[in-house]
């Protein structure tokens, strides 16, 4: 390990409106090996106003991974990441799809609007808290990010 | 001589010695007299030339007279120191016949050639021997002059020659007057050849002419037929020759009036007369005939063909009658028929229907106004269609189009428009059809409506089902993920029954979202279907054995099949039928190693696949409740699953319009067959 990765905390984005995913996916993180913190927005337009740092979010830190829902009141997760993925300076930011469904035509969708990878939520809890730990084993530490300066 | 006996005295001695000797002497000169005289004759003859010489000097020693008038020199000369070199013109065969006197005794040469004096050569014939005389070794040699007798030797061979010359000559002569008459014997043969192939092909052709040819003599009879007149009459040409030509025909006096006139004209053409024929038939011709000469320009009777016109007749007929059919058909038709100039437009016949159909007269009216009479949005198409037809690229073609009537009212009509092209012209023309079509529109409109209807309402059924799914699944998770989290936050304040419980919840969340995606499964088997085409089953088959893959592993299932025929069905499907059906065979198995066996047998209407296995088998007073949805003849506890996976394969078999049973026997095995129609 070099100088310059040095352990830093990771900003994480998670765009859910169930508030029970949301602590369910709190703790599988909480178990993480590197410190994190979990930003959470609970629908489309709130995601795209902290992502932007506009209004009440002017203070935010660009976050360094998005785990995205798709299904979302208002604006669809679908929306969220093609804005996410039109936008220059978002674009380079990793979205993971964190979602209820496993079906083809989602996938697909997800794919061509250059969502990183996807994943669908398991019903199990042990699987689902593998999951996240999976998420952050290769998005946090296998994974280089860009770096932070940049953004 | 005889001693004197008388004077036997009793002389003194020596006088009788003397007397004895000179007896002798006496005697001795006598003989050599005598001896003398018949070498005299001998040498001294006159008809061979006799030489004596020295064998190793060849000097000539003594010649006679002959031998000197022979070769023109005198005595003295020859043998004053003469060789026969001298006298020889060859020299080396001297040697050689001294030699070969020498060896053999004797000499003897048939032919030599010697020199006279006056240095004339000849030709002499020698013979002699080697001798001694005074004590030299002499040859004596006689020579023949065969001058004479070889002139006359070559003078018979000069004639034999001749004679030779004479007769080859002769034979010469005579081969070639051969060869001369043989040529002229093969011409002569080749000529009456060309005579004979040219008479047969003449004859021939009168013969084989289809139409009946007869040459008419000068008063009036027959005089010559072809087969075709033995045909047309009936009766064969040994009787039709010698009669009378007008007999045969249906009127004859009007035949005798041709025959006149073509004499009296020379020729006459197409002069329609019927033939009777013997069993009653007659037949129309056209009677043509002219004269004809011999060669020597005296005209010798009428040739006359009689050209047969009974069938042109009859088709002429025909096409009458066939024109009648079609002015029937035409005008009393169901449909529009228009027959169009395609070039000027012109429409040179039209049925009353098309003008019914139209609204409009269109006798006599041109097409290129059917821009007016035809709905706008139809315009382009036709056109287009229209300008294909004339430019040859297509014969014909069919379109749904709208006429406006007078009132201004659409009408449709079903169109089909074929091009004509008559033989042996280039006028292009059109035929126009039409059919009345508004009834059938407006069901097919209603068909239509309702058939988007359905998909519709399909794809809302299946929308419907997709967010159901979605938002069943949430809560699902919700209650699955928090118990589970109790229990284990809160592990070591749980007894067992605690556990056991919360084990029923969980359970049953799970279970619950394998039955929504079923029932999405299931949903979609209509919405979600491929175009039924032609599909190879192997591949189905063997996509869905991949997808088993992990389930064939864990039970070491063994899989076999027949080679599978190429069916009319959804492929994505078909293999969905296969991997439930196989599926629920390596589920439902025994204890030994799951078997399975798939094959398809070819019917005339249908193609029946069948899955065959050795596992536990199926009650069959179950038979109508397995391929309804959700319905299970085990526990959950016993096999697992959601009990779709039949019911999915009975309505992907209906799509196909096909059907789904099985055969089965408690602890043997199950055979689930299904039938997709061809």
């Amino acid at each position: 390990m070099d100088a310059s990765a040095f352990v830093q905390t990771v900003e994480i984005l998670l765009v859910e409106d169930n508030p029970g995913d949301v602590d369910l996916t709190r703790e599988a993180l909480a178990n993480c090996k590197i410190s994190n913190i979990l930003n959470v927005a609970s629908d489309g337009e709130e995601a795209i106003a902290f992502l932007r740092r506009s209004g009440k979010y002017a203070k935010s830190t660009r976050p360094d991974l998005i785990l995205l829902d798709l299904n979302l009141p208002r604006m669809d997760g679908r929306q969220v990441l093609a804005e996410i993925k039109a936008d220059e300076d978002l674009k380079r930011i990793p979205v993971v799809i964190l979602t209820t469904s496993g079906q083809e035509e989602d996938i697909l969708m997800s794919y061509n609007l250059h969502a990183n990878c996807y994943i669908s939520k398991p019903v199990d809890l042990h699987q689902f808290m593998r999951v996240i730990n999976a998420i952050e084993d290769f998005w946090l530490t296998i994974v280089k990010l860009p770096p932070r300066g940049k953004r | 001589m005889s001693f004197n006996r008388d004077k036997k005295s009793k002389m003194g001695e020596p006088e009788q010695k003397a007397r004895i000797i000179e007896s002798a002497l006496q005697l001795a000169t006598e003989t050599l007299r005598e001896c003398e005289e018949k070498f005299q004759v001998l040498f001294n003859n006159e008809i061979y030339a006799i030489c004596v010489f020295d064998i190793e000097t060849l000097k000539l020693l003594e010649v006679n007279d002959t031998y000197s008038r022979m070769y023109g020199y005198s005595r003295a000369e020859l043998i004053s120191g003469m060789t026969i070199h001298d006298i020889t013109a060859e020299h080396q065969q001297s040697d050689e016949a001294t030699d070969q006197a020498r060896r053999e005794g004797a000499m003897f040469i048939p032919l030599r050639y010697h020199r006279k004096k006056d240095g004339t050569i000849f030709p002499v014939e020698l013979v002699g021997g080697p001798y001694q005389w005074k004590g030299r070794n002499v040859m004596v040699a006689m020579a023949h002059d065969i001058t004479q007798r070889r002139q006359t030797e070559e003078a018979l061979q000069s004639a034999r020659n001749e004679l030779e010359q004479q007769v080859a000559e002769q034979t010469e002569e005579l081969r070639q007057m051969n060869e001369e008459l043989q040529e002229e014997i093969n011409e002569r043969k080749q000529a009456e050849d060309a005579l004979r192939a040219a008479s047969y092909y003449t004859r021939t052709l009168i013969e084989t002419s289809l139409d009946p040819l007869f040459t008419i003599s000068l008063n009036g009879k027959i005089t010559d037929v072809n087969a075709a007149t033995e045909k047309v009459t009936g009766i064969a040409r040994g009787r039709l020759i010698g009669s009378d030509f007008a007999d045969y025909f249906t009127d004859p006096e009007k035949a005798r009036a041709g025959y006149q006139q073509a004499f009296g004209q020379g020729q006459v053409t197409d002069y329609p007369l019927a033939i009777r024929h013997t069993s009653g038939s007659i037949s129309e011709v056209l009677y043509n005939a002219s004269v004809y000469r011999n060669d020597q320009g005296m005209v010798e009777g009428v040739f006359a063909a009689a050209r047969d016109i009974t069938q042109r007749k009859r088709a002429e007929d025909a096409l009458r009658e066939s024109q009648a059919l079609f002015k029937t058909f035409f005008m009393g038709a169901p449909m529009g028929i228009a027959l169009v100039d395609s070039q000027s437009w012109y429409v040179y016949e039209v049925n009353p229907m098309f003008g019914n159909i139209t609204g409009r007269d269109m006798a006599n009216a041109v097409m290129s106004d059917w821009v007016n009479i035809t709905h706008p949005d139809d315009i382009q198409e036709d056109k287009d269609n229209m300008a294909r037809l004339i430019a040859g690229e297509i014969d014909g073609f069919q379109m749904v189009k709208r006429f406006i009537d007078p009132t201004g009212a659409a009408i449709w009509v079903n169109m089909t428009v074929a091009s004509i092209k008559l033989e042996g012209s280039n006028q292009l023309r059109h035929v126009c059809m039409i059919e009345d079509i508004s009834q059938r529109k407006l069901a097919d409109d209603r068909l239509h409506g309702v058939l988007a209807d359905l998909k519709r309402s399909n794809e809302e059924l299946e929308q419907f089902a997709y967010i159901a799914s979605h938002d069943l699944q949430e809560p699902l998770r919700m209650v699955a993920s928090y118990t589970q989290l109790l229990a284990d936050r809160y592990e070591g304040q749980l007894d067992d029954r605690a556990k056991k419980y919360i084990g029923y919840a969980v359970d049953g969340a799970v279970r619950m979202q394998r039955l929504i995606n079923d029932l999405l499964t299931y949903s979609r088997v209509g919405t979600r279907a491929n175009l039924i085409q032609d599909t190879d089953s192997n591949l189905s088959l063997n996509e869905a054995v991949r997808n088993l893959d992990n389930q064939v592993k864990e039970n070491n299932a063994i899989i076999t099949h027949d080679e599978l025929p190429v069916v009319r069905a959804d492929p994505i499907q078909l293999g969905q039928i296969f991997q439930n059906l196989i599926s629920n065979a390596i589920k439902f198995r025994g204890e030994d190693i799951p078997r399975i066996h798939i094959s398809a047998q070819c019917k005339a209407n249908e193609t029946i696949f069948s899955v065959r296995d050795n596992g536990i088998g199926i009650d069959p007073q179950y038979a109508d409740r397995i391929f309804v949805i959700f319905q299970r003849l085990h526990t959950r506890a016993e096999y697992p699953g959601t009990g779709i996976g039949l019911a999915v394969c009975k309505r992907i078999i209906e799509r196909h319009a096909g059907r789904i049973w099985f055969e089965s026997e408690i602890g043997r095995g199950s055979t689930f067959f299904f039938a997709l129609p061809k």
